[in-house]
C-alpha cells in the first residue's frame, strides 16, 4: 500500500474487509465449538475394577483398625496394652472431636465405600467371589465401627454416588446392623464358586484361596456371635453353633492377617510413626500382668528399659512421674516395618471356643480350648514348647472353669490380643475382665470410656437422624454403654 | 485460521524486532519543554506525541523533550500525562530543522480532558468513564521500593486491601472491594497490555510450607508505565468472568517513552532489618519447675528435653552444665539478644538498564534488569533477571503492528518455611532456651557431620535449618504478546491480538540426614514440585467510532476471544536416601512419591461495547458478553452477562463549573453489571486416586467428591454510583464511590455426611453481599510562586461483607482449622469469622477459674471477629521545590482480627515476656488470675494462687486470649529525591539525573504484642493466621539513575 493513498476507503473495499471480519467472528469465535473433551479429566480414571479396589480396601480398613489412629491412639490406651509417656490426652480420656471425625470419615469414605463399590461389581457383574470377599470384609469392618460407635449408618450409607441415594442416610440400630452381617457371613460362604476367578492379586490377606476367607467369615461370625453373649445369648449362641459347625480357623497359617511390605512405603503403621516420634509405652497393667504370670512374651511385648528391665508405664498421667527412659517401649516384634497387623487369629477362635464350651454353647472341653488358644498365641510368638509347658502348668493359668474360668479365658484372651486394641477393648467392655482403672489425671470422672462420642459435624450433616440415634440408644457420651455391653 | 494467527504474529514480532528498518527521507525534530500552567515548573515524564506518527518521547527532570525524525510538513504535536490533561499544537517541521513546541498543561480547562487507561488499554478521557478507576503512574511503582508489585499499591489506592505475607520474596494478597467467592479466588485479574497474566500463588499451609510469593511480583516495575485498577465488576464484558474482582491493568513503556537519546540506567540498594521481633523474658532459662541440668539434651538429665524456658532464674549466679559445655558447670547468664543475632542486614539491589528509540513508523524499547537480594537470616537469596523489548510499527498508513516480550528468569534459594515446621527457625524462637547464645550455635556441626545443638529431643540448630536443609527455586516465564490493527475506514478499526504468559516454577527442598527431621528417613531426603502453567488469549476485535448528527457521538466495538489455560504439575517426594546429600531420584532408598496433575480449559466469547455521548458531557454505555466454557456441562456452558453504565459532567451540562469558580468540575456516574462465571476444570465427575503399590499390586480407591453434572454459572450482580468533584481551580479534588455486589449460585464444594461415602459434594449455592464506600481526596494547600508546593493525597474504603446464604441450611462453611480455631464463611457474619473457644464467665462477665485457679474454657465455639478490616486508608503527603521532592505514605488498616500462635505458644513455652506474669521474683511464686471460682452454685472472688508454668501451659488453647485486633498504622514510604540541575548534569554531559533515598516500612503502630498484625502464610481466602513469623523487613536506602 502506498503513503499516499486515500484515507476514504472505497465502500467496496469495505465489504470486503467487513465479511472477512464476519468470517473471523464464526471462525475464531467457535462458540460452541472445540469444548467438548476439553473437561475429560485426564489425571485419574472415573471406572476402576474391583481387583484395584480391593487392596486400597484392605490396607485402608487394616490401616485404620490396627495402625495408630484407633488402635494405637485409643483402643489400645484404653485396654490398657499401651500407655502414653509424654502429653497424656487419649490416655486421659480427652480425645479429641477431630480425631473421632477423622476416624469416623476415613472409615465410611474411605475402605467401607470401596467395598460397597466392590460388593456392587461383583453382584452387577456376576463376579460372586469379589461378592462374598466384599462382603466378609464389610462385615469385619462395619462390626469394628458399630463396635465403637453402637448405631451407625449402614442400610442407607455410602450411596451418594447413586441414582436416589442419600448423603443423609438414617442411622441402623446396631441389633440390627449386628443381624445383617452375620446373615451376610453365613451366606458368604456358600455364595463362593470355586470354579470361578478369584479377585488375583488384589486379594492382599489369602492371595485369592477362597477356603482361608471361608474360614475367616465362619471365625469372624463367632467372635460377632459371642459379643451377644450378654444381651442376647439364644441368638449368640445360635450363631455361634452354626459358625463353629462350618469351620473356622484351623492353625496360625489360616490367620486373616496383612503382612506389611516394610519397603519404606508399606511399613506396619507403629513402625512408621515411630520413626518419628516415640511417646508411647507399654502399659504398667501389661508388663505387671506378664511379670505375675513370669509370662515368656514379656520380652517380646516390650523392649528392656534404660537400666536393663521391663517397666510399664502408667496409664493417665498427664505430667509422667518417671523419666521418659525409664519405661518400656513396644517390643520390636510389634513394632518392626513387617510386623503384621493381625485381623483375626487361630488363637482368637480357640478362645472364642473356649468360652463357647463353658457357657455350653457348643459340645466341647473347654480346658483344653483354652490351653491350644494360649499354646497358639504362644507358638505364633516363637516361645518354645518347653516355656509354653511351663507356662501352662502354673495354678494361676492352668484352667480352673466356671465363672474363674470364663475369667482366665478373659485375661488369656486380652493379652493374646496385644497389637489388636480395638477387639481387647471390645471384649473388655463385653466381660468387664482384666480390671482395669482409669489413670490419676484421667478426666471423664476417672472412668475409662465404654464407646466413642459421635463427631460433632455430623450433627451440622445429617443432624435429624442423629438425634434419633442418639435418643434410640439413650444418650451417646463416653459413659453410655452400648447395645451389646449390658 | 490457526495458520493465519501464527503468521500474523510471526510479522508482528519481526516487525517489532527491527523498527529502524524503516527510515524515510525529509525529516526534522521537534523540540521544546512543558511546564505546569499554574506554577510555571518544568513536568517530568509528560508523553509528548506526534499525531498521526507513532513517534513520541518523554519530559526529562527539566521538563524538556526533543523528537527526531519527524517528517517535513504540518503535525499535530500532543503532551499529556497521568493526572494533567492533554494540549496540542501546531506544528511545522522542516527538514533538517528544529521546530519548537511550548506546552503548558494542568489549567483547569485541560483538567477535564485529563486521560487514563481503562479496559482494552483505552485512553480514555476522564470525563468519559463511567466506573471508578484510579490510575498510578509507573515511576510511583518502582519509586515506592517494593519488590512485589502488589505492595507498591498498597495504601495508595482506595477500597483495596493489600496483605503482604511480611516474608522477603513471599506472597501479597489483594482484593479489591471485599471478597465475594465463598471458595474460590477472589482477587483481580492482572493484565498487562491487554492480555491477562497469571497471578496465582502456591503454598503457605502454616505446617512448613514454603510461601514462594504470587506470580505477578516476576513483573519488573522500572518496565511499567502506568498501572489503573478498574474496581468494579465492570470490566468483565471485555476481560470475562475473572474480571468480577476488578482488573489490575499493567500498561508497559514502549519506544516512545524514551527521553534524550534513549538510554536509561538506574540502580538501587536498599538494607533490610527485621521491623519488629518477639519481646523475649531473660529472667529465667531453659528447663521446668526452675529446673535444668544438660546431659543429653533429649531427657537424660534433667529437664534437658524440654524446649522452654520454665527453669532456674538467670545472672543469678547459678552454675549450671549446658549443651556446650561437656558436662561441666557453666554460667547460667541471659543473652537479650539472641534472637537479633541470628539475624543479618539484608540487602536488595536493582539494576535497570533501557534503552527506546522512536523514529517515524515505529519505535522500539529494550529494557534488562535485575533484582539481586540477600536475606535478613541465614541462607536465604533472590536473584531475578528480565529482559524484554517492546514494539510499534507502522506497516503502511493503516496497518500498524505492536509486539511485546518479556523473559524472566529468576533463582531462589533458603527461603523460609512457614508455621509450624521445624523448618521455620521463628518457631524454634518461640520454644527455646532463653539462655542460649546464638553465637555459639552458629558452629552448627561437629566434625564428624553430625549436629550441634542446644536441644536433640525437638528442634535442629537453627543454622542447620538455614544452611543444611537447603531449598531452591527456579522460576523461568515468558510473557508475550503481538497485535495487528488495521484502520478500514477512519471511524472503523479492526485488531487482532495474541498473547501468552508461560511460566515453569522448580521447586526442590532438601532435608539432611537429621535423626530430628521429622517425616524423613536417616539418610535425609527431598521433595520436588515442577509447576507449568499457561494462557494463550487470542482477540480479534472491530471498533467503530462516528460522530453521529446533533451533538451525539458514537463508540461501539464487537470482539471475540478464546482463552486456553493449561497447568501442569509435577511432583516427587523420596524420603530416605541412598547416599546422603546426594538429592536424587536415582539415588532414592525408597520408592519415590510421584504425583503429576494436568488442567486444561477453553472458553470461547463473542462480546460488544456501545458507548453513547452527548455533547461530551452525558455518556452511557453498555457491554455484553457470551461465553462458552469447558467446565461446565454442555446444557449450562453457554451464558450471557450484561452491563450499562452512565456518567454526567453537571458541571457542564449546567454550566456551573470552571476556572476561577468555586466548583472547576463535578460528574456523576452510576452503573449496573452482572458477571457469569465457570467452574474449574473437572468438577462435573468423580474420580478415583491411586496409591503406591503394595508389594507389587496396584491399588485405586474411590474419590472422597461427589461430582455435580448439573452445575451452572456463577452469577455477581453490582451496582456502583459515585461523583467526582473538584473546587478551588483544581486544588480541592474529591472522587466518592458506593457499591453493592452480590455473587450468588457459587460452585462449591460442601461437605456432606461421610456415611454417603464421600466428604464433600460440588453444589450452587451461596451468597456474598459486599457493600461499601471509596472515598480518594486530593489537596493542593500550598503552592507557591517559586514552586513550592506540597500535595496531600488522602484515601478511604469501607466494605460491609455478610456471607447470606451457604448451601441449603447450613450455617458455617469451614475454611480451615487451625490450632482449634475455626476461619469460617458463616451466614450473617462477614466472610472469614473466626470460631474459637473462649473464657467462661459468670453473669457479670467475670471470668470464671476452675479447681486449679486456671481460667475455664467454654466447649461450644463462639465468633469472635474476622480477619477482614472494617476500613482501610492512605495518606501520602508530597513535598515539591524545584528538582527535590519529599513524599511520604502512612498506610492503615483498622479493625479486622489476627490469630497468633507465637503469643499462644510463645507463653506457654515461658520465652516471651508476657509469660513472666507470676513470676516477677521466683517461678513458684504464682499469682491469682482475677475472677471469681465457683463454690456450690455461687461464685465467689477467686483466690487460688496458680503457677505461671501451669497458668500460661494451660491456657494456650484457649483461642479468645490470643485473639488480637489486627489494626495498624504504617510509615509505607518515605522517598527524597533530587533531580541534578541543568547546570550540573550538562557539564557531566548527562541529559537529566536524579537520585533518591527510598525507605520502607520504617515505622509501625499497633495493638499486636510480639509479632506484625500484617502477616499471612499466603495469599488463599484463609488469613489472619500466625504461628513464628518470619519479621518482616524494615528496608532504607538509596537510588540512583542517569539518562546519558
Amino acid at each position: 500500500m502506498s503513503n499516499n493513498s486515500n484515507p476514504e476507503i472505497p465502500m467496496r473495499r469495505s465489504i470486503i474487509y467487513g465479511a472477512v471480519a464476519a468470517f473471523a467472528l464464526v471462525a475464531l469465535g467457535g462458540c460452541d465449538n472445540g469444548l467438548t473433551g476439553v473437561n475429560d479429566n485426564p489425571n485419574a480414571p472415573t471406572r476402576v475394577d474391583a481387583r484395584y479396589l480391593l487392596p486400597n480396601a484392605i490396607t485402608g480398613a487394616v490401616g485404620l483398625t490396627l495402625g495408630t489412629n484407633l488402635h494405637m491412639d485409643v483402643t489400645a490406651l484404653w485396654a490398657q496394652h499401651y500407655a502414653e509417656s509424654q502429653y497424656s490426652t487419649e490416655d486421659s480420656y480427652d480425645i479429641s472431636d477431630s480425631k473421632i471425625q477423622g476416624i469416623w470419615n476415613a472409615y465410611y469414605s474411605g475402605p467401607l465405600e470401596d467395598l460397597h463399590q466392590i460388593v456392587q461389581q461383583g453382584e452387577e457383574e456376576n463376579r460372586p467371589n469379589a461378592a462374598a470377599v466384599g462382603k466378609i470384609l464389610q462385615a469385619w469392618t462395619m462390626s469394628v465401627v458399630t463396635d465403637l460407635w453402637g448405631d451407625v449408618p449402614y442400610s442407607e450409607a455410602l450411596r451418594g454416588m447413586e441414582e436416589g441415594g442419600t448423603t443423609t442416610p438414617t442411622f441402623d440400630s446396631q441389633q440390627s446392623i449386628y443381624n445383617s452381617i452375620l446373615a451376610d457371613l453365613a451366606a458368604a460362604p456358600a455364595q463362593m464358586d470355586p470354579s470361578a476367578s478369584v479377585i488375583e492379586d488384589g486379594d492382599l490377606i489369602y492371595g485369592g484361596d477362597l477356603t482361608h476367607w471361608a474360614q475367616f467369615a465362619n471365625s469372624l461370625r463367632m467372635r460377632l456371635a459371642m459379643h451377644l453373649s450378654e444381651v442376647d445369648e439364644d441368638k449368640g449362641k445360635q450363631e455361634f453353633a452354626a459358625a463353629y459347625a462350618a469351620g473356622g480357623f484351623l492353625s496360625n497359617d489360616d490367620n486373616a492377617q496383612l503382612n506389611y511390605v516394610g519397603d519404606g512405603t508399606w511399613d506396619y503403621p507403629i513402625f512408621a510413626y515411630e520413626r518419628d516420634r516415640d511417646d508411647h509405652a507399654v502399659s504398667a497393667t501389661m508388663v505387671d500382668t506378664l511379670k505375675a504370670l513370669s509370662d515368656p512374651r514379656l520380652p517380646l511385648y516390650a523392649k528392656a528399659n534404660v537400666y536393663g528391665t521391663y517397666a510399664g508405664a502408667p496409664n493417665g498421667y498427664d505430667d509422667v512421674p518417671f523419666r521418659h527412659d525409664s519405661v518400656s517401649r513396644i517390643g520390636e516384634p510389634f513394632t518392626s516395618a513387617t510386623t503384621p497387623a493381625v485381623i483375626m487369629s487361630y488363637a482368637e477362635v480357640l478362645f472364642l471356643e473356649a468360652e463357647a464350651a463353658e457357657r455350653g454353647w457348643i459340645s466341647a472341653d473347654a480346658g483344653d480350648l483354652y490351653n491350644q488358644a494360649i499354646t497358639a498365641n504362644m507358638e505364633w510368638n516363637g516361645i518354645p514348647q518347653g516355656d509354653i509347658d511351663d507356662y501352662l502348668a502354673q495354678s494361676a493359668v492352668a484352667y480352673a472353669g466356671g465363672a474363674d474360668g470364663l475369667r482366665q479365658i478373659a485375661l488369656q484372651k486380652w493379652i493374646a490380643l496385644y497389637g489388636n486394641g480395638p477387639e481387647a477393648y471390645t471384649e473388655w467392655r463385653r466381660t468387664g475382665y482384666p480390671e482395669l482403672h482409669a489413670g490419676p489425671d484421667a478426666i471423664n470422672g476417672g472412668v475409662i470410656p465404654v464407646r466413642l462420642p459421635y463427631p460433632s459435624v455430623e450433627q451440622a450433616l445429617n443432624g435429624a437422624n442423629l438425634s434419633q440415634a442418639i435418643s434410640n440408644q439413650g444418650g451417646a457420651s463416653l459413659n453410655d454403654a452400648l447395645w451389646w455391653d449390658k | 485460521m490457526r495458520k493465519l494467527r501464527q503468521r500474523l504474529l510471526a510479522m508482528a514480532c519481526a516487525a517489532a524486532l527491527f523498527p529502524a528498518a524503516v527510515l524515510a527521507q525529509g525529516q526534522g525534530s521537534v523540540q521544546g519543554t512543558v511546564v505546569d500552567s499554574s506554577s510555571g515548573q518544568p513536568i517530568p515524564s509528560v508523553q509528548v506525541t506526534v499525531a498521526g506518527t507513532s513517534l513520541g518521547s518523554l519530559t526529562g527532570s527539566d521538563g524538556s523533550f526533543r523528537i527526531n525524525g519527524v517528517p517535513a510538513g504540518q503535525h499535530t504535536v500532543r503532551a499529556r500525562r497521568i493526572g494533567y490533561g492533554t494540549q496540542d499544537l501546531p506544528v511545522s517541521v522542516a527538514a533538517g530543522e528544529v521546530a519548537n513546541a511550548q506546552f503548558r498543561l494542568g489549567s483547569s480547562a485541560s483538567e477535564l480532558d485529563a486521560v487514563v487507561v481503562t479496559a482494552l488499554g483505552i485512553e480514555q478521557q476522564k470525563r468519559a468513564v463511567t466506573n471508578s478507576v484510579q490510575e498510578l503512574d509507573g515511576s510511583e511503582i518502582s519509586k515506592s521500593g517494593a519488590t512485589n508489585l502488589v505492595d507498591a499499591l498498597s495504601g495508595n489506592a482506595s477500597g483495596v486491601t493489600i496483605t503482604n505475607s511480611g516474608t522477603e520474596g513471599g506472597s501479597s494478597r489483594i482484593v479489591i472491594r471485599g471478597a465475594s467467592s465463598l471458595t474460590g479466588n477472589n482477587q483481580p485479574l492482572f493484565v498487562v497490555d491487554g492480555v491477562p497474566v497469571n497471578n496465582s500463588a502456591t503454598g503457605g499451609d502454616g505446617y512448613g510450607a514454603i510461601d514462594y510469593g504470587n506470580a505477578i511480583q516476576d513483573i519488573n516495575p522500572s518496565d511499567i508505565k502506568s498501572v489503573s485498577v478498574l474496581k468494579g465488576p465492570n470490566a468483565a464484558a471485555l476481560y470475562g468472568s475473572r474480571a468480577a474482582n476488578g482488573v489490575i491493568l499493567i500498561t508497559t513503556k514502549d519506544g516512545r517513552s524514551g527521553s534524550g537519546v534513549g538510554i536509561t540506567a538506574s540502580v538501587s540498594n536498599t538494607f533490610e532489618t527485621p521491623l519488629k521481633l518477639p519481646e523475649y523474658q531473660n529472667l529465667y532459662g531453659q528447663g521446668y519447675s526452675g529446673n535444668f541440668e544438660f546431659v543429653d539434651g533429649n531427657g537424660g538429665g534433667i529437664q534437658d528435653d524440654r524446649d522452654e524456658s520454665w527453669g532456674p532464674r538467670l545472672d543469678a549466679g547459678n552454675m549450671i552444665p549446658q549443651w556446650f559445655s561437656n558436662g561441666q558447670p557453666a554460667p547460667w547468664v541471659s543473652h537479650p539478644d539472641n534472637i537479633r543475632d541470628f539475624f543479618e542486614t539484608g540487602r536488595t539491589t536493582r539494576t535497570n538498564v533501557s534503552f527506546a528509540k522512536a523514529s517515524e513508523g515505529g519505535n522500539i524499547r529494550l529494557s534488562v534488569s535485575n533484582l539481586n537480594q540477600k536475606g535478613m537470616y541465614p541462607g536465604f537469596k533472590i536473584d531475578r533477571t528480565t529482559a524484554s523489548v517492546n514494539g510499534g510499527l507502522d506497516l503502511t498508513d493503516r496497518l500498524h503492528a505492536t509486539a511485546y516480550a518479556q523473559y524472566i528468569q529468576g533463582d531462589g534459594q533458603g527461603r523460609p518455611a512457614q508455621g509450624y515446621d521445624g523448618d521455620n527457625f521463628m518457631l524454634q524462637f518461640v520454644w527455646f532456651g532463653r539462655q542460649v547464645d546464638m553465637k555459639q550455635l552458629r558452629d552448627y556441626k561437629n566434625p564428624d557431620g553430625t549436629m550441634r545443638n542446644w536441644n536433640y529431643s525437638y528442634h535442629n540448630n537453627p543454622y542447620w535449618i538455614a544452611l543444611e536443609n537447603g531449598d531452591a527455586d527456579r522460576t523461568d516465564r515468558i510473557i508475550g504478546n503481538a497485535s495487528v490493527t488495521f484502520d478500514f475506514t477512519d471511524w472503523l478499526t479492526g485488531t487482532l491480538r495474541s498473547g501468552t504468559d508461560w511460566s515453569k516454577n522448580g521447586r526442590k527442598r532438601m532435608i539432611a540426614p537429621n535423626p530430628l527431621t521429622s517425616d524423613y528417613y536417616e539418610n535425609g531426603g527431598f521433595s520436588t514440585v515442577d509447576l507449568v502453567r499457561r494462557e494463550t488469549n487470542t482477540d480479534f476485535m472491530l471498533t467503530a467510532n462516528r460522530s453521529l448528527p446533533s451533538d451525539f457521538s458514537l463508540e461501539a466495538s464487537v470482539g471475540g476471544n478464546r482463552r486456553e489455560t493449561l497447568g501442569q504439575t509435577s511432583s516427587a517426594t523420596v524420603y530416605d536416601l541412598v547416599v546422603p546429600y546426594v538429592f536424587d531420584l536415582d539415588n532414592a532408598a525408597v520408592t519415590p512419591y510421584l504425583g503429576d496433575y494436568t488442567s486444561r480449559s477453553r472458553m470461547n466469547s463473542l462480546y460488544g461495547v456501545a458507548r453513547l455521548g452527548y455533547r461530551d458531557w452525558a455518556f452511557v454505555q453498555a457491554t455484553g458478553r457470551n461465553d462458552w466454557s469447558s467446565t461446565l456441562p454442555a446444557d449450562n456452558r453457554s451464558y450471557f452477562y450484561p452491563s450499562i453504565s452512565g456518567s454526567l459532567v453537571f458541571s457542564d451540562a449546567l454550566g456551573i463549573g470552571g476556572s476561577g469558580k468555586f466548583l472547576s468540575y463535578g460528574k456523576l456516574r452510576a452503573g449496573w453489571t452482572r458477571v457469569g462465571n465457570d467452574a474449574d476444570p473437572y468438577q462435573l465427575a468423580s474420580v478415583y486416586a491411586s496409591d503406591l503399590p503394595f508389594g507389587g499390586v496396584p491399588m485405586f480407591g474411590a474419590g472422597n467428591t461427589i461430582a455435580n453434572t448439573e452445575l451452572k454459572p456463577e452469577l455477581t450482580n453490582a451496582w456502583e454510583a459515585g461523583t467526582e468533584l473538584r473546587f478551588l481551580d483544581n486544588r480541592v479534588g474529591l472522587d466518592f464511590t458506593y457499591y453493592n455486589k452480590a455473587t450468588t449460585n457459587q460452585i462449591l464444594p460442601v461437605q456432606v455426611s461421610a456415611t454417603s461415602g464421600y466428604t464433600s459434594q460440588v453444589v450452587n449455592a451461596g451468597k456474598v453481599v459486599n457493600k461499601g464506600v471509596e472515598l480518594m481526596a486530593d489537596v493542593t494547600p500550598v503552592r507557591m510562586a517559586n514552586g513550592f508546593e506540597w500535595n496531600i493525597m488522602a484515601n478511604y474504603g469501607k466494605n460491609d461483607n455478610e456471607v447470606v446464604a451457604l448451601a441449603g441450611d447450613a450455617d458455617a462453611l469451614v475454611l480451615r482449622t487451625y490450632y482449634g480455631l475455626r476461619v469460617e464463611a458463616h451466614k450473617g457474619l462477614p466472610y472469614g469469622a473466626f470460631y474459637g473457644s473462649t473464657y467462661v464467665r459468670d453473669g457479670q462477665g467475670n471470668i470464671v477459674v476452675g479447681s486449679n485457679g486456671v481460667p475455664l474454657r467454654s466447649s461450644d465455639p463462639s465468633y469472635l471477629g474476622t480477619y477482614a478490616p472494617d476500613w482501610t486508608g492512605g495518606l501520602r503527603n508530597t513535598f515539591r521545590y524545584k528538582g527535590a521532592s519529599l513524599s511520604f505514605l502512612i498506610d492503615t488498616k483498622q479493625g479486622g482480627k489476627v490469630y497468633s500462635l507465637t503469643n499462644s505458644y510463645g507463653r506457654k513455652a515461658g520465652t516471651l515476656v508476657e509469660s513472666l506474669r507470676g513470676r516477677e521474683d521466683s517461678w513458684d511464686q504464682g499469682f491469682v488470675v482475677p475472677g471469681v471460682k465457683v463454690v456450690g452454685t455461687d461464685t465467689v472472688p477467686n483466690d487460688i494462687t496458680v503457677l505461671a508454668q501451669i497458668y500460661h501451659r494451660q491456657i494456650q488453647p484457649l483461642n479468645e486470649e490470643y485473639v488480637y485486633d489486627a489494626s495498624f498504622v504504617k510509615l509505607r514510604e518515605v522517598t527524597v529525591t533530587y533531580m541534578l540541575p541543568q547546570s550540573v548534569t550538562s557539564r557531566l554531559n548527562i541529559s537529566n539525573a536524579t537520585i533518591a533515598l527510598i525507605g520502607r516500612n520504617l515505622w509501625m503502630h499497633d495493638n499486636v504484642p510480639n509479632i506484625d498484625p500484617e502477616t499471612a502464610f499466603d495469599a488463599s481466602n484463609v488469613q489472619g493466621l500466625e504461628y513464628g513469623q518470619v519479621p518482616t523487613a524494615k528496608s532504607f536506602g538509596f537510588s540512583i539513575s542517569v539518562t546519558p
